[in-house]
């Protein structure tokens, strides 16, 4: 399977897990639910003792297998992944800095939690920036460091939120 | 909310999720077998915790929870052409607000009522006597004539709206599709077998 095969497996997770929340019927859903557990309990037990194997080893090892494109994904569903959410969310962001200072756009401050992710954005130009593309970008990035993330609030880039973030910016400087 | 991409928050809600059900009369969590109540005046299904099944008012009628067959009703093809049914699903109840029996029929856009001729059915209930004894707006005579069927059973009208339910996910095109007709076959194999779960 190489990395695209990967992202479509991802991409059709999601849409399945759509189709079965639309299902009109709840007990058709409970017999996918169970067997989705128990099949994830299974892979997540085996993961872990793959994991604690690999830690006694040698510590690259396990940088190696967290950053593996076809290994990542699965310790991020099974909590196994040796960053926390927080970590790989700053990480992402400050992997943005750059392409979003390109753009004029100037990341004030991150906050990042277990399931929640907050950024305050200063751009040089709101009315020239194309607001929902940069939104887009950054959640994009931030979801696929962190698939767990259950929000995202990215903050300066409306007009409203612009002052307000200036106004927070003067605040601190 | 976010829209797309965080698939393991998403995999992990769905499998942590419990569906519940709810008392429609007072909000309560109900499991998932529990009481039919027809709203009589609105002919309107609600789901009931036993407390609210025992003491809801003339309002509501509890639904029987047990369909039977009822292989001895006597009822000609001529008969059956007269009630004007375009399908071969059709069920047959008394209606309090309507005063008097009603034919409804599955059909894509959910039940319809069809009009029925009053001297034409008190000939087939003075001939089926069991009839007069289904309980008004909660009981319905029900008739499968697909596939070239005879069937006939005494059931709960929460098992007729279930099969106007799956008459109406499951309908293609104009003529309904063979999906439409394969889920009312496992209907009735269910109902047959007495395995159509309550709830």
């Amino acid at each position: 399977m190489n990395d695209g095969a990967v992202a479509e497996s991802l991409r059709r997770i999601e849409a399945l897990i759509d189709a079965l929340d639309n299902l009109p019927d709840p007990r058709a859903r409970q017999p996918a639910r169970a067997l989705l557990e128990l099949v994830l309990d299974l892979h997540g037990l085996a993961l872990a003792r793959v994991m604690a194997l690999a830690a006694g080893e040698a510590a690259p090892l396990v940088a190696r297998l967290a950053d593996d494109p076809q290994v990542r994904p699965v310790l991020l569903l099974h909590g196994l992944h040796p960053d926390e959410a927080e970590t790989r969310v700053r990480n992402a962001v400050e992997a943005l800095r750059s392409p979003l200072a390109a753009r004029g756009v100037t990341v004030l401050s991150v906050q990042a939690g277990a399931s929640r992710a907050r950024l305050h954005l200063l751009p040089a130009d709101p009315a020239g920036l194309d607001a929902e593309g940069v939104r887009g970008e950054i959640e994009a990035a931030l979801v696929d460091a962190a698939p767990e993330l259950e929000e995202i609030n990215i903050l300066g880039l409306d007009g409203v939120g612009a002052e307000s973030t200036s106004a927070m910016a003067g605040v601190t400087e | 909310m976010i829209a797309r991409g965080n698939w393991v928050r998403k995999l992990c809600r769905f499998v942590g999720a419990e569906e519940r059900e709810h008392c429609d009369l007072c909000g309560a969590v109900i499991p998932a077998s529990h009481a039919h109540l027809i709203e009589v005046a609105r002919r309107r299904l609600l789901c009931a915790c036993a407390a609210c099944a025992e003491t809801a008012g003339a309002a509501y009628r509890r639904v029987p929870l047990e369909a039977h067959a009822l292989p001895g009703l006597d009822l000609s093809d001529a008969e059956w052409d007269a009630l004007g049914i375009p399908i071969g699903l059709a069920f047959f109840v008394h209606s309090t607000p309507d005063g008097g029996p009603v034919a409804l029929y599955p059909s894509p856009a959910g039940a319809m009522q069809s009009m029925l001729s009053l001297e034409g059915w008190n000939d087939i209930v003075a001939r089926n006597p069991v009839l007069a004894t289904l309980e008004p707006d909660v009981e319905a005579l029900l008739i499968n004539r697909t596939d070239g069927r005879r069937e006939y059973f005494r059931a709960p009208i929460d098992h007729c709206f279930a099969l106007t339910g799956l008459i109406r996910r499951h309908w293609q095109g104009l003529a309904g599709g063979s999906e439409v007709w394969q889920a009312a076959s496992h209907f009735f194999d269910a109902l047959r077998t007495g395995e159509m779960r309550h709830g």
